[in-house]
């Protein structure tokens, strides 16, 4: 490695000064001959205004490395010259009367030393004649400065040779032996010897790697007597086992003609399953197609009877207003029966268009920001003309502030009136109903109380079924088809909601019915999703 | 083992040789380049330098050097220029002895002496001496003491009449004058020399100068030496003549009248304070901060060697020439400043600029100025005599004033002596004689006529 050292650094500290020297001597060649040419210039402008550029001339003079500049005549006679002795003296060289820059090595006339002569033409002559400038320079400053670098270079590679060594034997000591060392126990430990210790007690990494060698050589060492006492006893076990497996090999044969039998009859059942599948498919079609055609009869039909409806209930308003004519105090009071009756059927197909609507999922909703204190005050005002019939007072608590919620005001409107109007018709005449609307964590609660008979805790789930009536029979009190609630909880599910009741008999009930403040994106698809006759598992 | 060895000494060895280089050099032959200059007829003449310390010897080598080329001939008139290091009373006397008869004309220089050999500038001084000698031409140095004179104007024609009579030519003109003086009245010498020969002889030269401009200047009229005098040497001959004059400034756009002045003190240029005015126009590089003071004077001898003033003179073919004045000096309490010329109320003045390279460039330009003045080429004068402000000397880099002689010398091609004065006089054609400051100046001498 030294040696090597040795042999790199001279070479390359050989070949860098002799790139840097050149690179300098090139340097200031390539500057005085832009001096030569500036002197030449100056000595031109001059000539024959008989005017030298005398400073010029001595600045170029002054210059460091320059040794002697010459204004020679074509046939060799010195004119000037920075030297007056030299003035007239003649001058025997092949490059006198050049046309074009020469650099040259010569040699001194004063000193002998070595020098570089630039050589350039001077255009002050007549035609044909060929005046030249000499400007000698001197490379001292080069072989100064490379003598310099020669001292500095062989120093510094003395210095770096000196750390090399020291870090060569540094190395050798602390690195080389340990790293030798740690090669042999490995070698030794990897052919078995696991008895070999590693002898190194330094401190560093290398020692810790030489201790962790150890352990592993000892580690191996145990591992290797445990795995020579379990293959000991392995071997015992496989001698038992195997007498084992031969003895259920030959129960096994046993029972394998028994599950063969009962694959048999796996395969009987579920081909039998199959066909109930099949059987099931066809009957569910059916039951759609049914339905299907039920829902359109109901449709049709209601739209079928509305129509006379409307004609019926048009034409005996006419005759009440004695339009057609003027009528009796008691055909009035007739006409007003039909009338009533005429708005009880209209109200029933109504309600029996909207249970096609559920039955069919096809219910429309038309979403819009609603103040749900106005909407529910507007509501009980509405109803209040009802329930006067029965002096009963309505009540509406709404809490001050109460938000803005995006949803089918009609729809939600027809709720409550749902839930007032049987809150009237289940009160007895002087009572009130309270009409309540509050924020509920993240829902607006909505609550409707009577103090009428109250409903049966068994049935309190049921009121909200299609068609369902707490007192049903021939011998109701109450009219209605018990299309209402189911309508409502159709809604109030639609919107997010959940609808429930509480009472308790004799005392009165109370509804409620919640809406998130989270308003449902499309009412109508979930209103698809709702499971508005309670077939699935667990009912309404 | 032996293989990494192996490896590792080659590696020693490639690394060796890319850390050694190798070069290939190559030599340029060096020799000597001919002398052009060359001792002939019908002029005789030779140079001889010296900066030896002890001046008796700065004289012999000097003066060996000038008889060596001469031969057995001896120059009839010799040209002294001399620094102050040495004694002067000793240098001349030196020179009077090897040259016993010759007419020594000359005067002390500042700081140095040039001549076609170089800038000679010694520890302890410099002499340079040109001799001379020729049928062709009749020297006559004469001189006055300024101290001895009723006034410098007699003085310069006290001079004259004597140099003319030295020449032996009574009642002739002289085709030029040479002149060293002593700095200050150099305008009324030059009248004075103008009253006896007229306004139409050059006359060159230079005021004397020394180390320090503290007065220790010389004059030199063959074997006397003057401290506050006048040394002319009047030149008759047939030969060519050339001279030229120049300052070799730059003009600025800055200009004025001096509405109040005294001999060489401007107090006031377009009505307001000379020295406020003229930091203005150089925009604080000379004087600065240093105006805001209102007591004391200052020297701005050497700061505006590169800013002179320049007198403004139009000869009649409307050629505008400048005569540049250097100040010297601005005391704050009045803001006045005091130049090294004559000025007068009324003149215009205008400001120069230049740097050291223009001054130097001077040294070819204008030799070869006088040589087209003298209608001579190149190579065929006889001898010349070179003038430059000592001022102007200075502000060169004193690595760059060996240039000087050289540049001098290759535009004529001929010997010639040089001093560093304390101020010029010459001849602006179809203007006269002047004296002007941080200007430079050459006569050349030809060989034919």
């Amino acid at each position: 490695m030294i040696i090597v050292s040795i042999i790199s650094g001279t070479l390359i500290l050989g070949i860098s000064l002799a790139e840097q020297t050149s690179s300098m001597e090139e340097n200031i060649i390539q500057h005085h001959i832009v001096v030569a040419n500036v002197a030449s210039q100056s000595i031109e402008a001059g000539y024959f205004a008989q005017i030298w550029p005398f400073e010029t001339l001595k600045e170029i003079s002054e210059c460091e490395s320059v040794l002697f500049w010459w204004v020679v005549k074509p046939d060799g006679e010195i004119l000037r010259a920075d030297d007056t002795a030299m003035w007239g003296k003649q001058i025997n060289d092949e490059s006198l009367g050049t046309s074009k820059t020469v650099v040259k090595d010569s040699v001194s006339p004063k000193t002998g030393e070595n020098i570089k002569l630039i050589v350039h033409p001077l255009d002050i002559g007549e035609e044909g004649e060929q005046w030249t400038f000499y400007l000698g320079i001197s490379l001292e400053s080069v072989v100064d400065a490379r003598n310099k670098m020669i001292v500095d270079g062989v120093g510094f590679f003395i210095v770096i040779l000196i750390v090399v060594i020291f870090i060569s034997f540094y190395f050798t000591k602390t690195v080389t032996r340990p790293i030798t060392t740690l090669t042999e126990g490995a070698k030794a430990i990897s052919q078995g010897d696991l008895e070999y210790n590693i002898k190194i007690e330094t401190k560093d990494e290398i020692g810790k790697l030489a201790d962790a060698f150890n352990k592993m050589s000892g580690k191996l060492k145990e591992s290797r007597s445990k795995l020579e006492n379990y293959s000991k006893n392995l071997e015992k076990q496989v001698e038992e086992r195997t007498r084992e497996l031969n003895e259920k090999i030959t129960e096994s044969k046993q029972s394998e003609a028994a599950t063969l039998s009962i694959l048999e009859d796996m395969h009987i059942i579920h081909e039998g399953l199959i066909k109930s599948q099949k059987r099931i498919k066809l009957q569910n079609i059916k039951l759609k197609k049914l339905d299907r055609i039920k829902s359109d009869f109901l449709n049709v039909t209601s739209h079928e009877l509305r129509t006379p409806m409307s004609a019926i209930k048009g034409y005996v308003q006419m005759v009440m207003k004695q339009t057609l004519g003027n009528i009796t105090e008691e055909q009035k009071k007739a006409l007003n029966i039909v009338l009533r009756n005429t708005d009880r059927l209209d109200h029933l197909i109504q309600d029996i268009l909207d249970i096609s609507r559920l039955e069919s999922g096809t219910m429309k909703f038309i979403p819009e920001k609603t103040d749900i204190k106005t909407m529910v005050k507007e509501t009980v005002e509405t109803m209040q003309s009802s329930a006067d019939l029965k002096h009963i007072t309505i009540n509406a608590e709404i809490e001050d502030e109460m938000p803005e919620l995006t949803i089918d005001q009609e729809r939600i409107k027809q709720v409550i009136i749902n839930i007032i109007s049987n809150a009237i018709k289940f009160s007895p005449d002087g009572s009130i109903i309270n009409v309540q609307a509050k924020k509920d964590k993240n829902n607006i609660l909505f609550g409707v109380q009577d103090f009428g008979r109250g409903i049966p805790e068994d049935k309190q789930k049921k009121i909200f079924e299609t068609f369902y009536q707490v007192d049903s029979g021939m011998d109701r009190k109450f009219g209605g088809a018990g299309l209402g609630l189911a309508i409502s909880r159709g809604i109030v599910l639609a919107h997010g909601g959940q609808i429930w009741a509480d009472s308790i008999i004799g005392k009165g009930s109370t509804f409620y019915f919640t809406l998130p403040l989270r308003s449902v994106v499309d009412l109508e698809e979930k209103f698809k999703e709702i499971d508005i006759f309670g077939l699935k598992p667990g009912g309404i | 083992m032996k293989n990494l060895k192996n490896i590792g000494i080659l590696g020693v060895v490639i690394g060796a040789l890319l850390l050694s280089g190798c070069f290939e050099t190559e030599e340029i032959e060096i020799t000597e380049g001919d002398d052009e200059t060359q001792l002939t007829g019908p002029v005789y003449v030779s140079c001889g330098w010296s900066i030896d310390n002890n001046a008796i010897n700065a004289v012999n080598e000097a003066a060996s050097l000038v008889i060596s080329e001469f031969g057995e001939k001896s120059p009839e008139y010799v040209i002294l220029f001399s620094t102050v290091g040495y004694d002067s009373e000793v240098v001349l006397g030196e020179v009077n002895n090897f040259f016993p008869n010759a007419q020594v004309y000359g005067g002390t220089s500042c700081a140095a002496v040039i001549t076609n050999d170089g800038y000679h500038a010694g520890e302890v001084g410099s002499l340079a001496l040109l001799g001379v000698s020729s049928e062709n031409i009749s020297f006559g140095v004469g001189g006055a003491d300024l101290d001895e004179e009723d006034s410098a104007r007699a003085a310069g024609e006290k001079a004259i009449i004597e140099a003319i009579e030295n020449a032996g030519k009574e009642g002739e003109i002289p085709a030029i004058v040479l002149i060293t003086a002593a700095p200050g009245a150099e305008e009324e010498i030059l009248f004075g020399i103008e009253d006896v020969i007229g306004k139409d002889v050059p006359i060159m030269g230079g005021s004397s100068g020394d180390n320090t401009i503290e007065g220790y200047w010389k004059q030199f009229v063959n074997d006397k030496v003057y401290s506050n005098g006048v040394s002319l040497t009047a030149v008759f001959t047939d030969l060519k003549v050339g001279s030229a004059f120049e300052a070799g400034y730059l003009v600025s756009e800055n200009e004025g009248n001096i509405t109040r002045a005294d001999g060489r003190i401007i107090y006031e240029i377009d009505n307001k304070l000379a020295a406020e005015v003229y930091n203005n126009w150089t925009n604080g590089e000379v004087i600065g901060e240093a105006l805001e003071s209102s007591e004391g004077e200052i020297t701005i001898l050497s700061e505006s060697t590169f800013y002179p003033l320049a007198k403004i003179f139009t000869d009649p073919d409307e050629t505008v020439h400048y005569l540049s004045i250097h100040p010297l000096s601005v005391n704050l309490s009045d803001k006045r400043l005091t130049v090294f010329a004559n000025v007068e109320e009324g003149e215009k003045i205008q400001l120069m600029h230049g740097n050291w390279e223009l001054l130097l460039n001077r040294a070819q330009s204008t030799p070869n100025a006088a040589l087209e003045n003298g209608g001579i080429e190149k190579g065929e004068g006889a001898f010349g005599i070179y003038v430059f402000c000592a001022g102007t000397m200075l502000g060169i880099p004193e690595g760059e004033r060996p240039m000087m002689p050289l540049l001098v010398e290759e535009a004529i091609g001929v010997p010639f002596i040089g001093t560093f004065t304390f101020g010029e006089q010459g001849y602006i054609s179809e203007i006269g004689n002047k004296h002007g400051n941080l200007v430079n100046s050459m006569v050349i001498i030809g060989e034919e006529n």
